[in-house]
């Protein structure tokens, strides 16, 4: 509760420090309206034209349900590898054994290129939600098992050691000593497993589904509809600096006041 | 600034400088460059403004004036800018470069007649002819430069910028005599847009400076244990996209991307406002930190307007909300510096009370008033007069507050 | 009556003889210094004593009410602020929070710690400041026994003696019995009622001191004098091969 009024207080100032980038974004638009001055209409909309689209298209039913379908594979498969990432890193990272047999496991689902993922889950699953989850899922697992398993393997054994000096009872060398630390290292792991989720859920659709988000941009593009496909892709990229640097930032800033 | 940390033990005031000199019966109101300047400074804004207030709304008219348009811009960007540049210049370089020996007396005297010499020559444009006003204001501000030239020379280039600002603004200003003359074929009033653009740059340097002078002193004498940096990542930023906008709208005044750049200065020129937000302590609630603030949310709110007004297609509003940059962030820019330094350079601490409030106030007041006609265009006319009635005011409140003290010496006996 | 008593400890690390043959007593009230050169096995030993290592041949008796640890480098949890650090001892006693947090605040003002430090961070702290915390971290929880692993080691002359005197104070009023590893023969000095020397490879006790002069009647020309005297005695030397230097 207190952390939670903490992070309200500290919003204002935390969005006000964002006047920076503001500018820096602004400055691109303005070089990408160079570009449609440069280019035409066709292979680059200008700008304004772009945000009119999407004013529009956020209007329209249709393009909304896409984007209800799209957030819920998103989530499915992001939810899904958050609780076995999270919950199978800190095993591991509890025995030395395990930790030590699945770093090169994870090494391989990291170093697989998603968009063969996504060719294996079209051969098993089919086209529709399974494939999508799955490719979502096997994207930001590692991310999140990578994490945890680094929390865990990095407690400190001086602190350890000072917990048993003062014979900390159970609670507090838990939330006190392991948790704070092991959280330090799985939130920014959530926080670029999200980031991946999201990118990866509208590569899936793309390819694998006639629905959400994805599948529209691969209609855009095949009507030729520039407007529409760029429209989206700022859909994209909103929603996720939304989620990224509007609501998570401001989280593990706070969260992350003690570190250097 | 720097000398105060290498000698803690001596009083903060009395590191304005490392020698004074030795000249003879030095009147109070020439021992110090700043002195002069402000008692000449704010009678000149209240006379042109209020002249200008009058004209523009057909009240009266100057009979010897032909373009009293160009008048009224050049004398409020380059006949300002030299009298505030040199108020900032003969205060700030004596502690920036600790050894820089003060300007007084009968050399400031000169240079003072000078700079009037020049208002002169302007407002008898018609009269005596370009050259004239040229050689006469030209050599102002070449003086100028010449004087910082230990800051453009300074091996570290730590406030170089600030010269190069001003050599800048020197082509610019030529450039603006050798098109009123006919040799150039750019229209005046475009240059001086351009001119402009270089001032607000120059603006956001010295505040730079004003800033890390004025919060840090604010902050001590308030027993805050605090430090304020004005981070030069945040100011060059600014910079960078004013120069691209002054730049671009030389160029293609009508170009939508004009309207995104408007919208990136103002985020840009905001941004800044982000130094006040300490790491420790809160001091967004502290008079003068309000005040320069304001500074930046003017600049910033100027330029985001404009870029609006492009990007909508109101481009005959830009001169509207240009105005929030002139009238409002330069002009509190000016009244800052004339306050600040009025305080702290005779001798005195950093003090708001209800006149210093006044001032900012009814200063924010007429820019809004000037600023946002396009919302009001049936009120225009009153407008125009009313803005520039109460655009003057806080000045003629600094002539009541200030005078005394630029006239007196300095109120802890310390030359200067 | 409670004390320490530690009888014919020996212990190994792998196929490593660190301890061997230990025996000493450490009575209410006392204080008790362990030094040798680095290496020796003290913090073996300490950590022994106070139940962070396992005993396995010998035996360790604790007949004290309380004990508590103060560690050569301070040990606070980063994501805590100062005033939460110091109240984790009483916590895990089952103090109630704001008991704990008043008691918190009184010891740091008294350990020289400032009304602003008490919200921040250890990152945001000095050395000193850090090594300030952890012994009011320590003593908050009034342990009737305190263990001290080289705690001065890191601390300019002003701190360490700041320190000194507050731990002086409590033992001349009789409220703590410590012990104590340094490998700063004049701290010892100053300090304690006993003095063990512990020669290396394999740590064991090759002579023991007394110092009668209660502590706070020592002053500097007692402890440079008896530095002194103590630097000449054979067993010393050879402990920390003097002669080679």
């Amino acid at each position: 509760m207190k952390f939670a009024l903490k992070i309200l207080k500290d919003f204002p100032s935390y969005l006000w420090s964002g006047w920076g980038a503001v500018a820096s974004i602004l400055l691109f638009i303005a070089l990408w309206d160079v570009g449609n001055q440069v280019y035409g209409d066709l292979v680059l909309p200008s700008p304004l034209e772009t945000f009119k689209t999407l004013g529009l298209m956020l209007h329209d039913e249709n393009v909304i349900k896409e984007i209800h379908t799209t957030l819920y594979r998103a989530s499915v498969g992001f939810g899904l590898s958050l609780l076995i990432g999270t919950a199978l890193g800190l095993l591991a990272g509890f025995f030395a054994t395990a930790s030590m047999m699945s770093r090169p496991i994870v090494t391989i689902l990291v170093g697989m290129p998603p968009i063969a993922w996504i060719v294996l889950a079209m051969i098993w699953f089919g086209m529709g939600d399974e494939t999508v989850i799955f490719t979502v899922i096997v994207a930001s697992f590692p991310i999140i098992f990578v994490g945890a398993l680094q929390g865990t393997r990095t407690l400190d054994g001086e602190l350890k050691e000072m917990a048993q000096s003062f014979k900390f009872p159970w609670h507090m060398r838990f939330f006190d000593v392991y948790f704070p630390h092991i959280f330090s290292y799985v939130f920014p792991a959530w926080v670029s497993g999200l980031g991946m989720a999201w990118k990866i859920v509208i590569m899936a659709e793309l390819l694998a589904t006639s629905n959400g988000i994805g599948a529209s941009l691969a209609t855009a593009r095949s009507q030729l509809d520039t407007p529409s496909a760029l429209a989206i892709v700022v859909i994209m990229i909103a929603s996720l600096m939304f989620i990224e640097y509007i609501v998570l930032e401001p989280i593990k800033r706070e969260v992350e006041l003690w570190r250097d | 600034m720097g000398n105060t940390e290498e000698n803690p033990q001596i009083l903060h005031a009395t590191s304005h400088y490392l020698y004074y000199p030795e000249e003879k019966n030095v009147p109070p109101y020439l021992a110090y460059g700043f002195r002069p300047i402000f008692l000449l400074l704010a009678p000149y804004m209240i006379i042109s403004m209020l002249l200008w207030g009058l004209v523009w709304s057909g009240i009266i008219n100057i009979p010897f004036m032909d373009n009293i348009l160009v008048w009224h811009i050049y004398e409020m960007i380059f006949g300002v800018l030299t009298a505030g540049t040199m108020a900032f210049l003969t205060t700030g370089l004596p502690e920036l470069f600790p050894g820089t020996v003060p300007f007084i007396g009968k050399k400031l005297k000169y240079i003072m007649i000078l700079w009037l010499a020049g208002r002169l020559s302007f407002w008898l444009i018609d009269v005596t002819g370009v050259y004239l006003t040229a050689l006469l204001n030209l050599s102002m501000l070449g003086w100028l430069i010449w004087f910082a030239k230990d800051a453009v020379l300074d091996k570290l280039q730590r406030h170089a910028s600030l010269g190069y600002a001003m050599v800048v603004l020197f082509i610019i200003e030529t450039w603006f005599f050798a098109a009123m003359a006919g040799h150039a074929q750019t229209a005046p009033m475009d240059i001086l847009k351009v001119a402009l653009g270089a001032s607000v740059i120059l603006i956001l340097l010295a505040l730079r400076r004003v800033n890390m002078e004025a919060v840090n002193e604010l902050m001590e004498d308030k027993g805050i244990d605090d430090v304020y940096i004005a981070r030069p990542p945040l100011t060059n930023l600014a910079i960078f996209t004013v120069t691209v906008f002054t730049v671009v709208e030389f160029l293609y005044p009508n170009n939508s991307a004009l309207g995104w750049i408007g919208l990136a200065s103002g985020a840009a020129i905001l941004a800044i406002t982000n130094d006040y937000i300490l790491k420790d302590k809160f001091i967004l609630n502290q008079p003068y930190v309000i005040y320069l603030s304001l500074i930046f949310i003017m600049l910033g709110v100027g330029y985001a307007l404009m870029g609006w007004a492009i990007l909508n297609g109101e481009i005959e509003n830009i001169t509207h909300f240009r105005h929030f940059i002139t009238s409002g962030g330069i002009g509190l820019a000016y009244l800052m510096v004339m306050i600040i330094i009025s305080w702290i350079h005779t001798g005195r601490h950093l003090t708001s009370n209800i006149y210093i409030h006044a001032m900012i106030g009814l200063m924010v007041t007429a820019t809004l008033l000037r600023g946002l006609i396009p919302f009001y265009q049936e009120y225009a006319h009153e407008l125009y007069l009313y803005s520039s009635i109460v655009w003057t005011l806080p000045f003629m409140i600094y002539i009541k507050v200030f005078f005394k003290f630029l006239t007196a010496p300095r109120a802890d006996g310390i030359k200067g | 009556m409670e004390r320490l008593e530690v009888k014919n400890l020996n212990h190994h690390f792998g196929f490593a003889e660190i301890l061997k043959d230990i025996n000493f007593t450490l009575n209410k009230g006392e204080v008790l210094s362990i030094v040798g050169p680095s290496g020796g096995g003290k913090t073996t030993l300490l950590h022994l004593c106070a139940d962070l290592l396992d005993v396995e041949e010998g035996s360790i008796i604790n007949t004290f009410e309380s004990s508590a640890f103060a560690f050569q480098e301070a040990r606070l949890l980063p994501w805590k602020n100062v005033i939460d650090n110091i109240s984790l001892g009483l916590l895990a006693k089952g103090e109630k929070k704001s008991e704990a947090i008043k008691k918190s605040q009184e010891i740091a003002l008294r350990f020289g710690l400032d009304k602003d430090d008490f919200d921040k961070f250890p990152k945001d702290l000095s050395g000193g400041m850090k090594q300030r915390v952890s012994f009011a971290r320590a003593l908050v929880v009034k342990p009737s026994l305190l263990f001290l692993d080289e705690p001065f080691s890191a601390l300019d002359i002003g701190l360490k003696k700041e320190l000194q005197a507050i731990l002086i104070d409590m033992i001349s009023k009789k409220e703590i019995s410590i012990l104590f590893i340094t490998h700063d023969l004049m701290e010892a000095i100053r300090l304690s009622d006993e003095m063990l020397l512990l020669k290396a490879d394999p740590g064991h006790i090759v002579k023991k001191f007394r110092f009668d002069v209660v502590q706070d009647q020592r002053n500097d020309k007692y402890v440079y004098g008896k530095s002194a005297e103590i630097l000449q005695d054979e067993e010393i030397i050879n402990t920390f091969e003097l002669e080679l230097k």
